[in-house]
């Protein structure tokens, strides 16, 4: 217990996270130099472009171009992760030396401090992917040699890469935290209580920017036929969008249980307004670690790509 | 449902406009983009096809002019209402076009009207 509070103590003053930055910063290297030993894992992506109805001669080269891709997307979330934990962490050390969290009541030893820890923890490496992809995509070739460019004469939009019930359902999960901690907080839990729920809603809303953003960035994956790039490059966005959800999913749980950690720490609410808030807790973050779980694959692809060429 | 995609030729000597505004016009005249189907926005088309903004708001503007979509404030830019029979006319002016090029091409290469006809009729079977 101690070293849980030495702990969030260096989290909340922004010490750890600068840490983590920087050791996502020297993975750098030893990540490079491991990957120059490997080969790039393109089995994988011809596996799920053969899937996807690519012929072979075609699927072999664009699985090559999408595996230089992933490498450059890898390089790009980690140092937008380290980024984003050295600005989360700089900005609680500044807050942590004016006093801020103080004044505010957020303390490793108050309810409210322990669950920012949590979430803290987590939502650089959400920014990392969000932000990663489209400046990973705006720093990646089009070779003109591989195919000519093309462009969809439609939207697009997160829903083509992801069930559009996943939206609705992590919305009503939302709602009803908020709900509950709206009630909790009028039950006497004041301002402290809004705090995860508020921060729900805050990841909702990134989360939600960053997916927009991820679907609507610029096709790079090209091929002498574009309606075969386009599969390819669906399967490469669906990937990211994928892993931006799960770890969207993964932050909204961490925050679910947030909210429930200070619902509890309110000693004025009735014994079943408690109980109430600890079931639809749990059932929000279990749905959501089962959204997590049904994450596109590559067999969704099939369903959720167009798949006729032209 | 095949989706239509916008494919930029760089070796085409009509200009990144004019390939953008004819092919839109033949996906409205082959009814494979429907009246009212809203089209990409302008940053979307300009970053995939890797060319400036102001070259898809030219094209949208000419086809605009020309009455094959329509701009509005709530849902961007959709394909307008056009006739069946002004589609008719464009797909009878872009085959005109093409089998104009193939004879004249022919013509040069002293391939005979018969010879010419069989060629189609093998293709077309």
């Amino acid at each position: 217990v101690d070293l849980l509070d030495t702990y969030q103590t260096y989290e909340l003053n922004g010490s750890a996270l600068l840490v983590y930055g920087v050791v996502l910063l020297a993975v750098g290297p030893v990540h490079a130099r491991f990957a120059r030993r490997r080969p790039p894992a393109r089995g994988v992506w011809v596996k799920d472009l053969l899937m996807l109805g690519v012929p072979e001669p075609v699927a072999v080269p664009l699985a090559a171009q999408l595996a230089d891709h992933a490498r450059r997307l890898y390089r790009t979330v980690r140092l937008a992760s380290a980024g984003a934990y050295l600005v989360v962490g700089a900005g609680l050390a500044l807050a942590t030396l004016l006093g801020w969290l103080a004044a505010a009541g957020i303390t490793p030893a108050t309810e409210p401090g322990r669950s920012l820890g949590l979430v803290l923890l987590m939502l650089p490496l959400m920014l990392g992917v969000g932000l990663g992809y489209p400046l990973a995509v705006a720093r990646m070739p089009r070779s003109a040699a591989a195919g000519p460019r093309y462009a969809d004469l439609r939207q697009r939009r997160v829903g083509d890469y992801r069930p559009p019930w996943h939206d609705r359902l992590l919305m009503a999960v939302v709602a009803v935290q908020v709900g509950v901690a709206l009630v909790a907080g009028l039950a006497g839990g004041g301002w402290p209580v809004a705090l995860p729920a508020g921060l729900l809603v805050l990841i909702l809303v990134i989360g939600q920017v960053l997916l927009a953003i991820a679907a609507g960035v610029r096709r790079v994956v090209t091929a002498p036929d574009p309606a075969l790039a386009r599969r390819g490059d669906d399967l490469f966005r669906i990937n990211v969008v994928a892993r931006l959800h799960a770890a969207e999913c993964l932050l909204l749980i961490y925050a679910c249980f947030a909210v429930g950690l200070t619902v509890h720490s309110v000693g004025q609410l009735a014994q079943a307004a408690t109980v109430i808030a600890t079931v639809t807790t749990f059932a929000g973050a279990f749905v959501l670690f089962v959204l997590v779980l049904l994450a596109p694959s590559p067999v969704d692809l099939r369903r959720l790509i167009t798949l006729p060429s032209g | 449902v095949t989706q239509p995609l916008l494919v930029l030729d760089p070796d085409s000597p009509l200009p990144p406009s004019a390939q953008v505004a004819e092919q839109l016009r033949v996906q409205i005249a082959a009814g494979r983009l429907p009246a009212g189907a809203p089209l990409p926005s302008v940053r979307q088309l300009a970053r995939d096809l890797g060319i400036a903004p102001n070259t898809i708001v030219r094209a949208y503007g000419e086809l605009q002019e020309q009455g094959w979509v329509a701009a509005s404030a709530r849902r961007g830019m959709t394909v307008a209402d056009v006739s069946a029979q002004a589609r008719q006319d464009e797909r009878r002016r872009q085959v005109e076009e093409a089998v104009a090029r193939l004879v004249m091409t022919a013509r040069r290469l002293g391939v005979s009207g018969a010879e010419l006809r069989g060629e189609l009729d093998r293709l077309l079977d």
